[in-house]
This record gives C-alpha cells, structure tokens and sequence, in this order.
C-alpha cells in the first residue's frame, strides 16, 4: 500500500465517521449540558463585545474571569455562523481533524502507510475518541487538537514557519486552558529522558522551552493569582466539592485504563513507550513518551480530571502503539512467522469494526449527556412563568443549561472555580432533595431565595427510590410536569 | 567588559524610583485615600507594639517625633539602598548589560516599590543588608559596624548566614572569629532588653506567602526565581560543588522564614541579572526566538511594575474605611466596649483610627473563630462566639462581599445580620458597613 491509496481509504473512513456522528446528533434537538456555559458566554459576548464578568445567573449572580479567551475566541466564530449550530456541530469536525492529525504525525514518524492507516482506523472507532467533542464544544476540544498541532510544528521545527505556528499554538493553548503546563512538564521529562539515552539537546529545543515555559508559568500565575492565593495546591481540583471530586478525579487503575482507553492503544501503546526508551531511542517519540509518562503519573495521583486525562493519554498511546506495530511488524519480517501481519492486521481491524458496531448500535448514546424535548419545554414554562429574579434548583449538572434555556439564575452548576461556598452549596442541594423533615428544607430554601425547584429525569435516576418530601408536602405546589420532569413552587 | 562610569545610569534609576513614588502617592491623594501606609507601620504607630522590637522602637521614633518625616525617610533610604546596590552590582558584574539588568530588577521588584512608600521593616532590612555585603570584601570596622547593626535589628538573619560566613573565610580565622563576636555581642544587647519578639525563626508558610510574594501575586519574581535558580545550574556557576547545594538548602529554608526570603530574594537577583544576561547574549538558532522571550521578559517586568503601582495605589486603608472607622471612634463612647471583627488585612489599622482594638492580630486561633462566625448562619454559634470573645463591632466593606470573604451580600454570617434584630448598622456609607452586636 502506498500513501496514496492510504490517503483515499481514510478520506471515505472520515466520512463513514462525519456521517454517523451527524445521525447521532441529528437526533437531539439540544446541545451537551456543559456547553450552554459556553453558548450563553459566547452570545453575551456577541452581543455586548465584553467579557461577562459578571455574570448575573450562574450562582445566583457570580464573577467569573477564567477562560475569557476561550469565550472571546469562541465568539469570535459566531460572527460568521449562528452560535448554537456552532456548539453543536463544530466538536464533529475537531474530532475529525483530530484523526487527520494523528494520521499526519504517525505519517511522518514511521513513514509507513499501512500503520498510519492502522493506527486512524483504531484512534477513529473507539469510543471515548469518537465521542469526543460530540454535540458539544469546549477548551479541552480546542486544546487536544492544539495539543497534536504542537507536536506536529515540534517535529517539523527545523523550518521557520513550523516554529512560527509552533510559538503561536502554544500561546494559543495557553491562554485557552491550564493543560498547557502539561507540555511544560512534558518538556521537562523529555530532556530528563534525553540525558537518560545520552542523547544530546538541540538548541532550538531549549530555546523554544524556555520561551514556553516562561510564558505559561507567567500567564497561569497572572490569571490564578488569588486562586492561589487562597486556595493554595487546592486549585489544582478547581474547587470541586467533596462529593463531585471524587468522581471527576478518579485515579486511574489499570482495569479503567483497559475500560477507558482499549486494548490495542493500551498494549501496542505501552510496548512502543518501552522500544523508544530502551531500543530505538527516537527523540520524538522520546518526546511522546515523555508526555504519556506526565498524563499517567497526574491521572494516578488524582491530579488530573479523569475524562480530559484519559483522552490526552489516549492520543499519546496511540501514536506510540505505531511504534509498537513497527516493531512487531519489522520483528515478524525477519521471523518465519511474517505471515502472522496479516494476523495481526485483521485482528486490529476486527476490533476497530466491532468497537464501531458497539458504537452505531447504541441508541442512546447522547441521552444522558444533552437535555430531551420535555426539559426544553420546561424551560420555556419557567421563563414565560416564574419571575425574572427568581432561582432554580436542579441538579448540579443542568445549572448552565437552566440558566441559558430559562434565563433564570441557577442555584449552582460545575463552575466552582473560585466559589467560595460551593461545597456548602452542593451540599446544601443534596439535602434540599433527600430531607424527609419539611422545616430544614423551607428554612433552606429561604435561606437561598429558592422558590422554585426542578425535578428532572436525571434527578430522578440519581436519587432512584426516593420519596422526595418536595413531591408530597402540600407547602410545594406542582406547577408544571411533563412525562419526564415537574416542577414545584414553594408556597408556604 | 564592564564601563566603571556609569554615573548616568544611576541618575535615571534613582529618578525613576523617585518618579514612582510620586505617581503612587498622586494616585492615592487623587482617590482620596491617604498616602499609602503599610499594615506594619500602623502597628508601630500603636504605642503598645511598638517596643517590643528594635525595628518598633526605631519607627515609632521617627512616627511619634517627626511625623513629617515618615514619607522622606523610606524614599531617602530607597535611594541609599539603589546606590549601594549599584556599588555592588558594578563590583560583581561582568558586563554593562548585567549592571543595568539587576538594577532593572531592584527598581521594579513589587516590594522594593511597596516597601519603600513608607518606613517598613524591608526597607532597613536592605539598606543594613547591602552595607553589610558592600563592606564583605573590604573587611574593615564597617564591616562589623553594619553587621553589628543588621544583627540588632534583624538577628535571625546573621545567625542563619553566619555558618556560611564561616565556611567561605574558614582559613581567615580573625576575621570568622571577629564576625561571630559582633553578632554574638548583637544578641546578648538584645537579650539583655528581653525583645523576645526581634526573633522570627521557621514558620509554615501560608499560600499567600509564597504565592504572594515570590511571583503569582505579580508575576516578576518569577523571573528571578526561574533565572536565578536555574542560573545555580548553569556552566557558568563555576563554584565549588558544595556551594550549590548550600543555595539551595537557603533557598528552600527560606520558603519558612521571611528575613532569609528576603536575603535570598537578593541573591537569587544577582544570579538572575547575571543568567539572563548570559541567554540574551548567547547565540540563537533563530532570532525570533530571541527576540520573543526579550519581549516576554520585558513585558513580565512591565506588567510587575504596573500592578505592584496599581495595587499600592488601591492599598487599604481607603478613604471610605477611614471614614467609616472614624465615625465609629465618635460614637463608641456612647456604646459597650468591645473589639472590631473584620477582615484580617484591615486589622492593622483599625486602632490607630477607630481607637477600637481589632479582634483578629495574627492569632491562629482567632482567625479560626472568625471564619467559624464569617461563614456560620447559626445566630446561636455566631452570638456565642461573639459574646465569649468580647467582639461588638463588625465592618464590612465591598471587597468583602465581592470575593474576599462571601460571594455575594446574603451568604452566612450577612444573612444572619439581616435577619436578626440583635445586630444594628450603625454606619454605613460608600460600601463600608459597621454593625453594633447587642447580646441583650
């Protein structure tokens, strides 16, 4: 196969790919819970040309000063297409260049079309890539293809042009996300790898290092100065209440690992990572090692987010298990047994077709992540109904999308970042809906100017045999319902 | 190779710090707030504080007696300290460019500037410390004079440098033994005036400590932490190999004592004039990488320099404060006695205007009862607490509500207040809130 053939077959396989997520998110009306933030930011930014400093809905009415730039660039887009279309579709074609990226970069490392083609293929249909960014659209969406941009422009750095995009994606990413001092500390490992190999460092690498770190520990500190401040390492879990951060920073175990990231990534991945360190020291696959290494460590301490860990490891485990089929595909060669390639190829795409399968076949794939007809009505019914300064309590995971749909404040929503009560609120919530004593519940609702709560079917599944006391306590009026929510107004 | 003649230069950063002390202090006097007085000072304007250090003792001299003088002298001092720095970066540096580099550094260091607005303990710390390494080479009565004197009013500082002393001059043993008599002779004068409170020994750092003030709080020292660290590393560290280790033992003790914090900040600013030097001068692969990290370097000391100026010009006390604490040093003859809860930064000056003490004075313990009553909506644990610790006065201003404390004006302790007929606003104008508490 040459790589032209391997060109043509991964065009039609990215349109087999842009056709299904179509059909997937063709079949809501809505966008991912935690994109409305970024859909109600973008459009008071289109609309005022300011950043929403203030923002007068989420917790109630809150400051908020982090990721401005996202926000600003965000905007920016929606200029040219509607903001909602922009939320909703333009995660699709990220992810899409995501794998043309891939296919790029493993192109140029092993220079051999069949395993750049392989290597799509595996990255394409599992799961947790494809349903990247799907119906969705955030900092980590920009930031991991940022991430593959950056490692492109590093391999190619001998030309002044791929330095000049390699210094701008790097401030790119900076500004947009806090995972740039990832690739710092990726660096770092990198030149510690180095010296391990006795490899010696390329000028233009300390040079383009220092610029790097210079300007993400400056800018991170700039932004996150009272965060710091106060929170001190805490901020590092961005404020996560204690019952969410568990969740959100799950450690990572080698049976979630094989869950989350696959076997073929997770296998060929790590014998690629030994072959780069101890047999063919490759300085850019030195450099991805360095990077899986960093993403490993953080995800096993709880450092990082699981969901934006896990993928980031995924991207680099992928473009080492290229190293890792090269060397068993070279090693079959010279072996007897060269007849097994094809063993191994058909089982690599077997695999990739049955995760493909899994994927189609699932028809409730976006359920739980988007808000169905009945929660949008409801929201219509809260906005035309309840007062314009009124709150509404549901559930942590709805508060930007309450906010954006009923143009209501929300009682909170999972942008902690520098809330000082949030773990007071969440907790606060929890008992709002599982006290079974009416006088705390009115005493807290009171306390919060709560007069409204909502029930949805995602409260519903996480309180599961539950008798809410608000259901049942004639101080709580029902003033709308549909098949899947309700909701009630205090009256007493 | 270094030009001797440099007296230009000095001029122009003499000037500029004369310049941004008086952009400060126009900047203040145009908001109305007075022109800026640390935290520190008015405690040393507190007679009850202010013997119990030799640095309280000196201040309230200058404070009490020639009250005047208290703007002149920290900016006289500014001044004393940025030649002798000169002195001795010109003695050190190699080049032109590191000279004008570390006095670069010095001028637009955040608490070189906030320090020397108004008399504060670094701002004497400086002067004696540079004497003291300016008379190091010469090793003649000065010397033991400004050492002598630097062990007075900082101790810690010479008992913690002194085994280095030592190792670097072990062969001259004169001179070793005459450095340990001065500062020994230092200690016994102090012990003899029982001011156990000159001492500062290791103490956990707070985030805000570290973070405020070695680099997120402007971002500059960052600068001098990376470059000097690194500078410690580099080829051109050619000291003997225990040295390094020896910097850096400092380096991370002095992440627990602030005097040594500040002597290693010094240090680590020479080593920073000297490696940034060193990478602007060697040659690049490409000349826009050079060029990008001068730009970055430029605008991380520019941007350091406006926001120290910007936050000195917003520094509390404000006018709004001061008026407020004024009103309440009227009308409290008229109320109980008791103490002033409020924010802990605001805690210094409190007394010196409302002539009311302030609850929280560094106490570790009071501040955990404050937080347990700030962040409390308990009438009953709040009234407790208020009552056990003699506390009748609340102030709360705008910063307060907006981050400082609570995220909005009804969260715990100020939904209490609205609520409860036994907290009474007695003031309340441009944002700044008193409350009397009455327990009856």
């Amino acid at each position: 196969m040459n790589f032209k053939t391997a060109n043509k077959i991964l065009v039609v396989l990215l349109i087999i790919v842009l056709l299904s997520k179509l059909y997937f998110v063709f079949q809501t009306n809505a966008i991912s819970y935690e994109s409305y933030y970024g859909l109600r930011y973008s459009e008071y930014v289109h609309n005022n040309l300011l950043p929403m400093v203030l923002d007068n809905l989420s917790y109630q009415g809150r400051i908020s000063i982090t990721n401005i730039p996202f926000y600003f660039l965000s905007s920016l887009i929606t200029f040219i297409l509607p903001t909602f279309l922009f939320f909703k579709y333009i995660g699709i074609f990220f992810g899409l260049y995501l794998i043309y990226l891939i296919y790029k970069i493993t192109q140029k490392l092993f220079n051999n079309p069949a395993i750049s083609l392989l290597i799509s293929i595996t990255a394409m249909f599992i799961q947790t890539i494809f349903l990247f960014s799907l119906n969705s659209f955030s900092s980590m969406t920009l930031y991991s293809v940022l991430f593959l941009l950056l490692i492109w422009e590093f391999i190619n750095l001998e030309k002044k042009s791929n330095l000049k995009a390699f210094l701008l994606f790097f401030v790119l990413a900076t500004i947009i996300t806090p995972y740039s001092l990832l690739i710092v500390l990726g660096f770092i490992l990198y030149f510690i790898l180095l010296k391990f190999n006795a490899l010696p460092i390329k000028k233009s690498t300390k040079e383009v290092f220092l610029f790097s770190s210079l300007f993400a520990i400056w800018y991170h500190l700039i932004i996150y100065k009272t965060a710091l401040i106060r929170s001190g390492p805490a901020v590092i879990w961005q404020n996560i209440p204690d019952g969410l951060v568990s969740l959100s920073y799950q450690r990572l175990t080698i049976f979630s690992a094989l869950f989350l990231i696959g076997f073929i990534p997770l296998v060929f991945g790590l014998i690629g990572m030994y072959i780069t360190i101890f047999v063919k020291r490759k300085r850019f696959l030195i450099l991805i090692t360095s990077f899986t290494m960093v993403f490993s460590l953080l995800l096993v301490l709880g450092i990082l987010p699981l969901n934006d860990g896990i993928f980031l490891l995924l991207i680099c485990l992928i473009l080492l298990s290229g190293n890792g089929l090269a060397f068993l595909f070279d090693y079959l060669d010279i072996t007897l047994f060269s007849k097994l390639k094809k063993v191994v190829i058909f089982i690599i795409l077997f695999l990739a077709i049955s995760n493909f399968l899994s994927i189609i076949l699932s028809p409730d794939l976006l359920e739980t992540q988007a808000p169905n007809k009945d929660e949008l009505n409801t929201m219509n019914f809260i906005e035309e109904n309840t007062p314009e300064d009124s709150t509404i309590l549901g559930d942590v995971v709805e508060g930007h999308f309450i906010s954006y749909a009923s143009n209501r404040k929300n009682f909170y929503d999972e942008n902690f970042f520098q809330m000082k009560n949030a773990n007071q609120k969440f907790a606060d919530a929890r008992s709002i809906f599982l006290s079974k004593s009416k006088v705390p519940v009115i005493e807290q609702l009171k306390y919060y100017d709560i007069k409204y709560i909502y029930f949805s079917k995602l409260t519903f599944d996480k309180y599961k045999n539950i008798n809410f006391l608000i259901r049942e306590d004639s101080c709580f009026k029902k003033i709308f319902h549909t098949s899947t929510t309700e909701v009630y107004e205090l009256i007493c | 190779m270094l030009e001797k003649n440099n007296k230009g230069i000095l001029a122009i950063s003499m000037t500029f710090f004369l310049l941004t002390s008086l952009l400060i202090g126009f900047f203040r006097r145009a908001l109305g707030n007075p022109f800026w007085i640390s935290g520190e000072h008015y405690q040393y304007l507190i007679s009850s504080l202010s013997h119990e250090t030799l640095t309280g003792m000196f201040f309230n001299y200058f404070s009490t007696n020639i009250l005047a003088t208290i703007y002149l002298i920290p900016f006289l001092l500014g001044i004393i300290s940025i030649f002798i720095f000169s002195k001795i970066s010109k003695k050190y540096a190699t080049t032109d460019k590191e000279y004008y580099l570390s006095l670069v550094l010095l001028l637009t260091l955040p608490l070189f500037i906030k320090s020397h607005m108004v008399l504060s303990d670094f701002s004497l710390f400086l002067i004696l410390t540079l004497l003291s390494i300016y008379y190091y080479n010469k090793q003649n009565f000065s010397f033991y004079l400004s050492l002598f004197t630097l062990s007075l009013f900082f101790p810690t500082i010479t008992i913690f440098l002194l085994p280095v002393l030592i190792y670097f001059n072990f062969k001259d043993k004169a001179f070793t033994g005459l450095s340990t008599l001065t500062i020994f002779l230092a200690n016994l004068i102090l012990f003899i005036l029982k001011l156990p409170k000159t001492y500062s020994w290791l103490s956990l750092p707070s985030a805000g400590d570290i973070f405020g003030f070695f680099g997120a709080q402007y971002g500059y020292t960052i600068i001098i932490l990376l470059f000097g660290i690194t500078y410690i590393y580099s080829e051109d560290f050619k000291k003997s190999f225990p040295s390094k280790y020896l910097i850096l033992i400092y380096f991370l003790l002095s992440l627990f004592n602030v005097q040594l914090r500040w002597f290693m900040l010094l240090c680590l600013l020479f080593f920073a004039s000297k490696n940034i030097t060193n990478i602007i001068n060697h040659k690049w692969s490409e000349d826009i990488l050079k060029y990008a990290v001068i730009l970055l370097i430029a605008c991380i000391l520019f941007f350091s320099l406006s926001t120290a100026i910007q936050d000195t010009i917003t520094q509390p006390p404000t006018k709004s404060q001061i008026d407020a604490l004024k009103y309440l040093n009227f009308i409290r003859s008229n109320l109980d006695e008791g103490k002033l809860l409020t924010h802990p930064t605001y805690s210094s000056f409190i007394k010196y205007y409302s002539g009311v003490d302030a609850y929280l004075d560094g106490s570790v313990e009071k501040e955990k009862l404050a937080n347990s009553i700030f962040y409390s909506r308990q009438y009953s644990k709040i009234s407790e607490i208020l009552i056990q610790e003699n506390i009748r006065y609340i102030l709360i201003d705008l910063e307060m509500t907006s981050g400082l404390i609570w995220s909005n004006n009804r969260e715990d302790l100020l939904f209490v207040i609205k609520y409860s007929d036994n907290f009474k606003e007695i003031y309340s104008k441009d944002e700044v809130k008193i409350y009397y508490f009455n327990s009856d």
